[in-house]
């Protein structure tokens, strides 16, 4: 069988390429409980984010509204103590730029923001490369950011690569470019 | 109240070996009716999750505490997640009884879990068939492979299974469609491994009901590597229900299906010493019905179909149906597994590969052959695969910024992986039986389990990651590491054995061809017939064992033998 012949059967199989969603759920739609956090959290979190993957030739953090996805993720997936701690994380990355700027994060100029993040980033590599120390509480900012990037559409698509429907695995030589996104 | 349409015969249950019930019966002419307890699911159009990428789930796939709330036995381990939310059983009206932890993962809907099962088809051979005789352990299996070869190739040819063929004792060849391929590092590994053991280690294709050629008279085009089975495929590239056997039968317009139907007893007439029909609970208007039939098919799920006879002819004999011998509901067995290991692979970094294959490679059991004795009886298979590191492997080294997400966006080291899966003994203290307390909505006693792991199986899991790193560092891999984690009986989701086949009424519940001793015209052809457990994934062998059993059904029925 050949690609066309393929594809009018699927088609034929399916209907249409695409199934629209219908009245009756076999799978469940996951609810979006109440998001916990303010959209000034949301804002300061894409702020954050962009910095640890910033837009270049391709999107980044903000593009994928990673501070939004993480106050839904956070707030819906983090159980009460996980949700304290990521505040706590994000209340003492303010007071960080305060003991150092004397100033709030959101008002620094964009390259005292990057040296912040750097200097707290270093800190929490000291920590972790530490054996058996506690997590740095910039691990959970961190990690979801680059979930939250790379799991999103400009993330898995612009920056890293996908294919939706590939028809067929083989081996292929490595040609420099970016990773499948999954 | 008693419905007026007799049926030829009644199959209980629409997952994977009520499916091949429903087929073979309907299309040797059979009017069947078959009843599933929870609600119908459409091929294709009620796949609504395929199409769905990553970004689309707003939680990106990971299970809500909301949802973990309500599946307190699913969110122990990957099964409770954003995609298949809903495709598991609701835990709220259906409880359990835990005497001993047991993680029970349900699928209660049309085609149960053939829509989210895992696809690895193998064979039973004679070394397994033979080994409760030779070891002296529980009761010798009343079939030997011979019997089950025809009905293993009659269910691969139907359903598609990929695979190559290796001549090997311990798992038989089949009727396969081309491999799903290995990659380039799992090829270098397997040639290694075949040089290092002296041709005595394999690791292989797997062998998975992912098509890889179209069937086009089954409406099913070859899998297309998207690697989202569990979402149910638009292709229907692989085996379940609803995309294979449900719409042969219906085909036939022989099928009734009736869905949200519980089935609470067997009715039986012990006169007659048969079964007449089944006993139902609407599960949408709470009226009790009554279907009768010749035959009666349970394929309800091992523990269900067994929770169905205990609750049927109780008048008879007080553990219900098929009780008699003393072992209905015992000798539970699961496969143990969560135990490998891990390594990375040098020189193959100009290397990559296109599209996401839906498995990986196969080990096929190789301890415990020939006359070797371990310190434990039987064995174990592997499953893994070779794939090159993504985003995640930076997580913990916290870089920012524009170097960082050029290098983080590049793919990483290749990394190979493997689990074993390893055989479970029947032991009879390891049982399932009605609860004295607990009930479910519908006012009916549950399943209290208890079922641990014996020091056979403690033992066979040292070798069963030791063996995982000798063979990757056989095959090149470097920095292998052991891996384990916590496993509990259930977690393999192939709880099969309380209800199994023998030689003789005083010590099994089903005779050789699948029917209750007590009872000829009710056939139970899902896990609970199973003597042993083999090591390797179990749907194939119940498959065979149902179309196997129909036949017989039929044939019985035109002698006048039923």
């Amino acid at each position: 069988m050949n690609r066309r012949e393929l594809l009018s059967m699927i088609a034929a199989v399916t209907g249409t390429a695409m199934i629209a969603p219908r009245a009756g759920w076999s799978y469940q739609p996951t609810e979006i409980g109440e998001n916990i956090f303010s959209p000034e959290d949301a804002a300061f979190l894409d702020e954050v984010a962009e910095i640890i993957i910033p837009q270049t030739d391709t999107p980044g953090a903000k593009d994928a509204g990673v501070g939004e996805f993480m106050t839904i993720y956070v707030s819906d997936c983090y159980d009460r103590a996980q949700q304290d701690e990521f505040r706590d994380a994000m209340e003492m990355l303010k007071t960080y730029a305060q003991d150092v700027y004397g100033a709030d994060f959101m008002a620094l100029e964009p390259n005292q923001q990057q040296v912040l993040i750097e200097d707290i980033a270093s800190l929490a590599r000291n920590q972790s490369a530490r054996e058996g120390a506690e997590p740095h509480w910039f691990t959970a900012i961190h990690q979801l950011v680059l979930f939250g990037f790379f799991t999103s559409q400009p993330g898995a698509t612009e920056v890293l690569r996908y294919e939706a429907v590939p028809g067929e695995f083989r081996d292929t030589d490595y040609d420099g470019g970016p990773a499948w996104a999954t | 109240m008693a419905d007026n349409t007799h049926y030829d015969a009644i199959v209980v249950g629409s997952g994977i070996s009520g499916g091949w019930a429903a087929k073979e019966l309907t299309e040797r002419g059979l009017k069947v009716l078959m009843l599933e307890r929870g609600r119908n699911i459409e091929h294709l159009t009620d796949y609504v999750n395929a199409e769905k990428e990553a970004w689309d789930y707003p939680h990106r796939g990971t299970a809500t505490v909301e949802m973990k709330r309500q599946h307190p036995v699913l969110q122990r381990d990957y099964p409770l997640n954003e995609p298949t939310n809903g495709m598991w059983a609701n835990e709220q009206d259906n409880p359990y009884v835990e005497t001993k932890r047991f993680d029970w993962f349900r699928g209660y809907h049309v085609g149960g879990r053939s829509l989210m099962w895992g696809r690895h088809s193998y064979r039973l051979s004679d070394i397994d068939f033979e080994a409760n005789q030779k070891e002296g352990i529980a009761i010798d299996w009343p079939i030997r492979y011979a019997d089950l070869a025809p009905w293993y190739d009659h269910v691969e040819q139907f359903a598609g299974i990929s695979g190559s063929n290796e001549g090997l004792d311990v798992l038989p060849d089949g009727q396969f469609l081309p491999p799903i391929p290995l990659n380039i590092v799992e090829k270098d590994v397997a040639a290694r491994i075949q040089q290092a053991f002296g041709g005595k280690r394999h690791l292989i294709n797997s062998r998975v009901a992912n098509i890889t050629e179209p069937k086009p008279e089954q409406n099913r085009a070859n899998c297309q590597y998207r690697n989202k089975c569990w979402l149910g495929c638009p292709y229907g590239a692989y085996f379940s229900t609803q995309s294979a056997t449900l719409p042969a039968a219906m085909a036939t317009g022989n099928l009734t299906l009736r869905p949200f139907s519980i089935v609470r007893q067997v009715m039986y007439d012990r006169d007659a010493g048969r079964a007449t029909g089944v006993e139902i609970i609407d599960a949408e208007n709470n009226q009790t019905y009554e279907y009768t039939a010749n035959v009666v098919f349970l394929n309800a799920s091992a523990f269900n179909s067994t929770w169905l006879l205990m609750n049927s002819a109780t008048d008879v004999w007080e553990g219900g149906l098929g009780s008699a011998s003393g072992e209905l509901g015992h000798n539970v067995m699961d496969h143990h597994f969560r135990v490998g290991a891990e390594g990375r692979i040098e020189g193959f970094d100009d290397k990559y590969y296109f599209g996401r294959r839906p498995a990986g490679f196969y080990v096929p059991r190789f301890r415990n052959l020939d006359g070797e004795e371990r310190p434990y009886l039987r064995g174990f298979g592997y499953q893994g695969s070779a794939s090159r590191e993504g985003w995640r492997r930076e997580i913990a080294e916290l870089n920012i910024g524009k170097d960082f997400k050029e290098l983080i966006s590049k793919p990483g080291d290749w990394r190979i992986g493997m689990t074993a899966f390893g055989e479970m003994l029947p032991y009879h203290e390891n049982r399932i039986a009605l609860s004295d307390t607990v009930t479910d909505k519908w006012g009916m006693p549950v399943l209290d389990i208890s079922v641990e792991l014996g020091e056979n199986e403690r033992e066979m899991r040292k070798d069963m990651q030791q063996d995982a790193v000798d063979l990757f560092e056989a095959g090149g891999a470097v920095d292998v590491r052991p891996t384990e984690s916590d496993y509990a009986p259930g977690m393999g989701i192939h709880e099969m054995g309380t209800a199994r086949m023998g030689r003789d009424a005083a010590t099994s519940v089903l005779n050789g061809n699948n029917q209750l001793w007590d009872a000829p015209n009710v056939y139970v052809t899902d896990g609970a017939c199973m003597t042993s457990s083999s090591c390797v994934n179990p749907s194939l062998t119940y498959m065979a064992l149902t179309a196997r059993a129909a036949a017989h059904a039929v044939e019985s029925l035109k002698n006048g033998d039923l």
